[in-house]
């Protein structure tokens, strides 16, 4: 046997800014959260909860809570449906449907100047795709431009719960289909009572990791309404944004950036515990 | 049996008419970027009635466009090359050497991985600014070789390498790192394949750190340069010009995508544990 | 001279007790195999030889100098794994001399070693390949020439041909004893697989719950266990093992009573005793005024031979009879036992000499 305590130095490498760079900025910004901390003003306070209080008593906090969480119950469905229709028609394995599950993935791997840049000018009211068919600028719509962000993150990120579906799908053994057979099982019946039963952990996988995906939304938002019309699209990560980096209220924006954290943290324990027993076989 | 001649299906035509809609936005800003400007000032059709390659071609000669790639291109090699160094020599480690304090710092790593990057962003903008690093590559780099998700992938496939070949190559008198370089980097590389295609196709798109960080446009990545030409192009008349911008920008992940589409989608099912 | 020396060697995992002081000498040249059942401690065995695991207490001596020190490299010992360990990234002639490299063999040594183990084995057509495209045996004759090319003072194999198929096994198993009778060298061979034992070692040493049982040559311990442990180890189907009691002692010869049977032995034991009393099936036979009487429950037709399993009250017995032995389920029958072929085992399992 040989000495274990080389694993040190084969992990230190790592180790080091990893603990300078997600363990010491943790601890900081709970502590940036305690003070009132302009970075202008260089003003460093000790306030206590000063911060926390201040959230919960701020309607704009309140407002992008709201609007994270319309458009996180909108956009989850929304991908978790589509992403199971596109597996449940595309499984079979066709050279076309091959093709097909290419073109859906695709727009995964553009960033998100790229896929707002393309949405931005499809919608556009005068010159744009959609301005071709009807007559709205919907981007400038209070009812629409949730919708219309929506629509532009489905498009952007459908490959990924498709992937995970097809995935899922292929771990359903052929002779329980052959067996339906026998049995005179219909299409749909097979769909309801056996397909979509053994989907059930991959579902619920797949809710909660778009879950965690889509309440940190940002980038979309930024760059396709500003949070406008009148802070109808204003998110939290983007309310943060804002405080930091336009505001530089630096303690208030880390009290933010903590509750998001404790949010995530909840749901990414649940997908832990989630995606932990398959990963046992 | 001979071939059956069956019309085909309905449900065949309508997923192919879907996805000829999805591609649609792709499809058409491609015309656009082929057309001149002035002609997109009247009408933006979806077959181009000129064909032109002036927008790319001042890509070249005006923009900033090449700058930013290589700014995108040097710190996506970068994060992408670190990442598989550090996360292989750490899973190795997690998963094949007992040293003390293992199971803890492995916890605490695993426990990295549920941090949202928002979380942490604030102080880093604070370290950077007081170091006077804002700007650089390094700034761009070095919080991103942090991620615990290539650890945790590494220690996993590590962990699945039968321990009897490293028991041997303990035998055939090598040591840990000898063991480490010419048998198990070897035999992770499928792992390392999929880790450094995710890690390049994260670091390229990377949008809310650069943004915060590079804000002198010939230090902005490709991602926050075409970020910032958003919003202006509804009175630009270079509607064309922005389309070959996005299109040329978006190149080397289209390309990533075409060569390793089967690692990629086989990555994403994969990080199911599936 | 031994080649390899252990002395109270002790290995304890936290509180599980793998060995529980195991001393041997294997002699230079033995082809040594180590059996027991499942758990009994062979692997940590070998693994603590080639130093793969640190022992706990005690002392490992290979070719007479200290080893349980030495790192598993330094010890001159080379080890075969049950699924071979190959370098699946290395052709065949890598994989041979991976190991002579690390230790700064020169070039044209290391061709040379690599060329005459080739031919030993009969692999030169192999030595491009990688494992992944080779058979099992073939990968195994790779594993053997991985072990070959290191010259070592002592040869280690864990179970080499358990992943193979049952024709390849015996194959590979006169090969690797042509390979033994060749090279001449010392080997130590972990099976749990009695007849390979049988068939291979000039010295079978049985474990037992982190013990050595006993340490003879296969036939010493098939004719001489010393214990039941050992005397229904060796053997199949193993040896039957009665309890019986001493009825009547008369000088040299004794007379006891064993399912229902009386049987005599040609020792003097104290009347009263309390014994086991041992006969492997083929020295029983069918004979109608034999001792033993019982009902038929199974005939068990192997073809050359019948496996016949009689049972009187709640003791069983098993006797090998010819292949077309006449008898038939539920039938009642006598087998009679060859002369002198009883084991008699005192009451904690230790053998007291045959009768
Ligand atoms: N790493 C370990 N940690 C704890 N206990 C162990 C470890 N390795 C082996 N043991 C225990 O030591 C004992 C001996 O194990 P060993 O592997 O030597 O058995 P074996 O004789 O080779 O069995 P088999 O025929 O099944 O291979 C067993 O009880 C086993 O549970
Ligand atoms: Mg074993």
């Amino acid at each position: 046997m040989r000495s274990n305590r080389i694993g040190l130095l084969f992990v230190a490498p790592f180790l080091l800014p990893f603990l300078i760079f997600v363990v010491y900025p943790l601890l900081r910004s709970v502590w940036f959260s305690l003070h009132k901390w302009d970075l202008l003003g260089t003003e460093k306070a000790f306030v206590g909860v000063g911060n926390y209080r201040l959230l919960a008593a701020d309607p704009f906090f309140w407002s992008a809570l709201r609007n994270t969480l319309l458009f996180t119950f909108m956009a989850v469905p929304a991908l978790v449906i589509t992403g199971l229709a596109l597996a449940l028609v595309l499984e079979r394995p066709l050279r076309l449907y091959a093709g097909l599950r290419a073109v859906f993935f695709a727009s995964s791997v553009f960033s998100v100047s790229v896929v707002t840049l393309i949405w931005q000018v499809v919608l556009d009211p005068r010159r744009g795709l959609l301005a071709k068919a009807v007559e709205v600028d919907v981007l400038s719509n209070r009812w629409l431009a949730m919708p219309a962000i929506v629509v532009t993150t489905v498009w952007w990120g459908v490959g990924f719960p498709m992937v995970l579906f097809l995935a899922g799908l292929q771990q359903i053994p052929r002779a329980v289909y052959e067996a339906a057979q026998l049995d005179h099982a219909s299409r749909w019946a097979v769909l309801r009572r056996i397909t979509l039963p053994a989907l059930a952990r991959t579902t619920l996988l797949v809710v909660v990791m778009e879950f965690i995906m889509q309440f940190q939304i940002f980038g979309q938002v930024l760059l396709l309404t500003g949070g406008g019309p009148s802070s109808s699209t204003r998110v939290l990560v983007m309310y943060l944004y804002e405080s930091a980096f336009r505001d530089w209220q630096l303690g208030y924006a880390s009290a933010v950036a903590n509750l998001l954290f404790i949010a995530m943290a909840v749901a990414s324990f649940f997908q832990l515990r989630l995606g932990a027993p398959r990963e046992a076989t | 049996m001979g071939k059956k001649l069956r019309p085909v299906p309905v449900e065949v035509i309508a997923i192919t008419l879907v996805a000829v809609l999805w591609m649609l936005p792709m499809l058409w800003i491609t015309a656009l970027s082929l057309q001149p400007n002035r002609a997109l000032l009247r009408a933006t059709p979806l077959i181009p009635t000129q064909v032109t390659g002036e927008n790319y071609a001042r890509l070249f000669a005006v923009s900033e466009v090449p700058r930013w790639l290589l700014n995108s291109a040097i710190v996506a090699l970068a994060i992408t090359l670190l990442t598989l160094i550090l996360s292989s020599l750490a899973g190795y480690a997690f998963a094949r050497i007992a040293f003390p304090g293992r199971k803890a710092v492995f916890a605490l790593v695993m426990a990295g991985m549920m941090i949202p990057e928002q979380a942490l962003l604030l102080p880093w903008h604070e370290m950077f600014a007081s170091t006077h690093l804002h700007n650089t590559h390094a700034a761009l780099v070095l919080p991103r070789i942090s991620g615990a998700f290539g650890v945790f992938l590494m220690t996993q496939f590590f962990k699945g390498i039968p321990r009897e070949i490293e028991e041997a190559a303990e035998l055939d008198n090598a040591g840990r790192f000898r063991t480490f370089i010419t048998i198990m980097l070897p035999l992770a590389r499928p792992a390392l394949t999929t880790l450094g295609i995710f890690t390049f196709l994260g670091a390229w798109n990377d949008f809310f750190w650069p943004m915060v960080s590079a804000t002198r446009t010939e230090m902005y990545t490709i991602t926050i340069g075409l970020a910032s030409l958003q919003g202006n192009f509804a009175q630009s008349e270079g509607l064309g010009f922005l389309m070959a911008t996005v299109i040329f920008a978006s190149l080397p992940v289209i390309v990533l995508y075409v060569i390793f589409q089967r690692h990629i989608v086989r990555g994403v099912a994969g990080g199911l544990g599936a | 001279m031994a080649d390899l020396v252990l002395t109270d060697v002790e290995k304890h995992y936290g509180d599980v007790a793998a060995l529980r002081g195991v001393s041997l000498d294997v002699e230079s040249g033995d082809f040594v195999a180590f059996v027991g059942p499942s758990g009994c401690g062979k692997s940590t065995l070998l693994r603590s030889i080639a130093g793969l695991e640190s022992i706990t207490s005690g002392e490992i001596r290979i070719g007479g100098e200290r080893a349980d020190l030495k790192a598993p490299g330094d010890r001159g010992v080379a080890m075969v794994f049950q699924a071979f360990a190959l370098y699946p990234h290395m052709t065949a002639r890598e994989n041979l001399a991976f190991g002579l490299r690390n230790i700064g063999l020169p070039k044209d040594e290391i061709a040379r070693r690599i060329g005459e183990a080739a031919r030993i084995l009969k692999i030169e057509p192999l030595l491009e390949r990688r494992p992944g495209a080779m058979s099992g045996g073939q990968r195994q004759r790779i594993a053997i020439g991985r072990a070959i090319v290191k010259e070592p003072k002592l040869f280690l194999f864990d179970e080499p041909l358990s992943s193979l198929d049952a024709a390849l096994r015996v194959e590979m198993r006169s090969e690797i004893v042509r390979l033994h009778q060749r090279l001449g060298s010392t080997m130590v061979y972990v099976t749990h697989d009695q007849v390979e034992a049988m068939t291979m070692a000039t010295h079978i040493v049985v474990l037992n719950a982190g013990r050595v049982e006993q340490v003879g040559t296969p036939l010493e311990l098939y004719r001489s266990p010393c214990n039941v442990f050992v005397a229904r180890f060796l053997g199949s189907p193993p040896m039957n093992v009665l309890p019986a009691e001493v009825e009547k002692n008369g000088g040299a010869r004794a007379e006891l009573r064993a399912a229902d049977a009386t049987i005599a032995v040609d020792r003097a034991i104290p009347v009263g005793t309390r014994l086991f009393v041992g006969v492997r099936p083929e020295d029983l036979h069918l004979a109608d005024d034999g001792p033993f009487r019982g009902e038929v429950q199974v005939v068990e037709r192997l073809g050359h031979r019948s496996l016949v399993h009689l049972s009187r009250g709640d003791q069983t017995l098993v006797a090998e009879c010819p292949g077309d032995v006449p008898v038939h389920v539920g039938e009642q029958i006598a087998v009679a036992p060859r002369e002198r072929s009883f084991h008699l085992f005192d009451e904690a399992g230790l053998a007291i000499g045959g009768g």
